[in-house]
This record gives C-alpha cells, structure tokens and sequence, in this order.
C-alpha cells in the first residue's frame, strides 16, 4: 500500500512525527532543525514525508526519494 | 488489511473495499471519508475525524504503518518514487559488484548516478538529476555522474576490482584498500577524463586537458579521454583539438561523435 498526503496536510504529517514547522519555513522539532542523513536542513517545500528506518525526514531529492523508494520495497 | 480493520477499530468502516492499495490524507474531500472503489484508494480528511479519531491515526500511521509500508511521501513526489521502484531491480544488479567496497556513504550516491543513467539511457532529460547530485555530493558527485553516464563503472571501476580479487584472491582487505585508493583519485581528480560542460569557455577547457594530458605523461599515461554532451559542446570539442595537439603532440586516435554527444580519445604517440 502506498500512504500519501498533500499540501493541506502536511502540518498533520509532521504532527503525527511530533515535528513542526519553524517560523522560517523548516522543519524543526523544540527548535531543532530536523536533518537529513547528508545533513541538510529540510525547508517546508523540499518536504516529500518519512521513511522508516527508524524515522527518517526526506526531502525531494532524487537521493532521499531513492532511499524511501528503497524502503517502501 | 490491517488498515481496514484499524480505521473499523476507529469507527471508520468501508465494508465496500476489500483491499486499500492507495491511502491518501487530505482536507481537499468532500467528507472525512472518500472512496475509489475502482483503485482501492481512500481518502481521509484528518480535520473531520473526532479528536480520538484523529490521535488514533497518528498513531497508527507512526506505529504500524511506516514500520509495515516502509514510507509517507507527499503525493507530489509519487511519480518520481514509482519511476525509481521500477528501476530498482536494474540499479540494483549493476552496482551489486561495487556495493560492499565503496564508502557507504557513497552507496546512495552510486544509486543516484545510476538512475540518472538509466533516464541519460532513455534520452529523457537529465540536468534536474544532475544538480540535485551536485548539491548533495558537490565535485565529486559531479565526476560520478559523468563517470557512470559514460559507462566507466563497466570500463574501469568494475574491471579493477575483478583483477584486483585475482591478484589477491583471500585478502579482500586489500582488495578495498586498493580498489578503494584507485576509486577515490578517480572520484576526485578525473585524471584519465576530461567531460567538458556547456559553461566551461574554449580556452579554459583546452587548457585543462593540455594540464592533464602533461600531468598524466610524467607518470607513463598516454591519453585521454573526452566527453560531450550536446551540439555546442561538440563543435567546442572539435574545435579545440588542434590546440591541444600542437601544445602535447596527442591526436584523437577515436572520434566518435553525432549532434547530441561526442566522444574523443587523445593519445600521444610512442
């Protein structure tokens, strides 16, 4: 089964990870930026959802998406 | 299955569907509940649930259904993920003999460069891919990519590991360092190639090669190889070769080369 979501609820996604999004636009959590295996921040508009492993944020880079495609298989 | 039975447990209930292959989550519905009974596919809108309702989802999503599907992607990117998962299985085959001896760090990487290839392969347009590697990786993600665009994981890195497991067949800590020191020089300073980009200027791009063509010489390495990528970069390749014969005494001993794509290896006579 493939689980999506869109814009309009994105926000319940990070809540659901217990993430939120920063006033400048990022995804944070108690004023942490969340990061990437690679280390990047993650802004709101590059966020393409989590992957498990344990809970991994992806962002919509061809690299993150192969990893999450990687985990759906 | 299980979704089924947990959104009953919730006090949604879908006795119409057998089976979910799709699970979307948006307010953009008409109802909390949307059904495409054709596609399997449901529709939630998380601000019509309860608030039980709605704590009960999250949790499931966190609890049972990342671990079991493995991922929650913003629909946006669904396309490009279906891509890759079709393309898995071929990724997979062609960097089975490079996976356990390169960083892993570089693991993903490989896959990125591998897919980038596979869409170079179909002609579909690549330079979104490549910039997204360059980001991540810079000038080493960079050579990768034209390394594996150009098929050198076959011609090179592949081969080198095959003699290297020959020359020491029960000692495959030497086999990774050694691979693993030819890997990272090639990674890093192309020394053997030279892949000439649309914004690299005439001059510049001669007077590199003529740079490595000199620096290769010394340690006994006789040619180089060129590559290009579309039709100015092949009258910018075709151009310059004079220049760079008159200033190493290499000819193009193979030219390969149609509108979209030229390939020129450079040799210097013994």
């Amino acid at each position: 089964m493939i689980i999506t979501f869109d814009d309009s609820t994105r926000d319940f996604v990070l809540d659901t990870f217990g993430k939120k999004s920063d006033a400048e636009g990022y995804v944070s959590d108690d004023g942490h930026r969340v990061l990437t295996p690679r280390g990047e921040e993650i802004a709101i508009a590059e966020f393409a959802g989590v992957r498990k492993g344990s809970v991994v944020f992806v962002k919509s880079d061809i690299t993150s998406l192969i990893e999450a495609a990687e985990a759906m298989n | 299955m299980k979704l089924l039975e947990k959104l009953k447990s919730i006090g949604i209930n879908l006795p119409k569907l057998r089976d979910i292959k799709f699970f979307h989550i948006s307010v953009n519905i008409d109802n909390s509940v949307h059904v495409d009974l054709k596609n399997s596919a449901v529709t939630i809108d998380p601000k019509r649930l309860s608030g039980k309702q709605r704590r009960a989802l999250q949790h499931f999503l966190r609890e049972e259904a990342l671990p079991e599907y493995g991922a929650i992607l913003h629909e946006k990117n669904l396309g490009t993920i279906e891509t890759v998962r079709s393309e898995l299985p071929g990724i997979h085959r062609e960097m089975a003999a490079l996976q356990s001896v390169i960083p892993p760090a570089d693991v993903p990487l490989l896959q990125s460069c591998l897919y980038l290839r596979h869409r170079f392969q179909k002609n579909q347009p690549v330079e979104d891919l490549k910039a997204q590697i360059v980001h991540a990786y810079g000038p080493r993600g960079r050579n990768f990519a034209n390394l594996c665009s150009a098929d050198y994981l076959e011609r090179w890195f592949k081969p080198v590991l095959d003699e290297l497991n020959v020359a020491h067949p029960n000692d495959p800590a030497t086999v990774k360092d050694k691979f693993l020191e030819f890997y990272n020089r090639i990674l890093s300073e192309l020394p053997w190639t030279e892949f000439v980009c649309v914004s690299t200027r005439q001059g510049k791009a001669a007077a590199s090669i003529v740079a490595k063509i000199n620096r290769n010489v010394q340690t006994g390495v006789r040619f180089l190889n060129v590559h290009g990528l579309g039709d100015a970069n092949v009258k910018k390749i075709m151009a310059m070769l004079p220049e760079i014969e008159a200033a190493t005494k290499a000819v193009p001993v193979k030219i390969e080369q149609d509108k979209a794509r030229i390939f020129v290896r450079l040799e210097i006579p013994e």
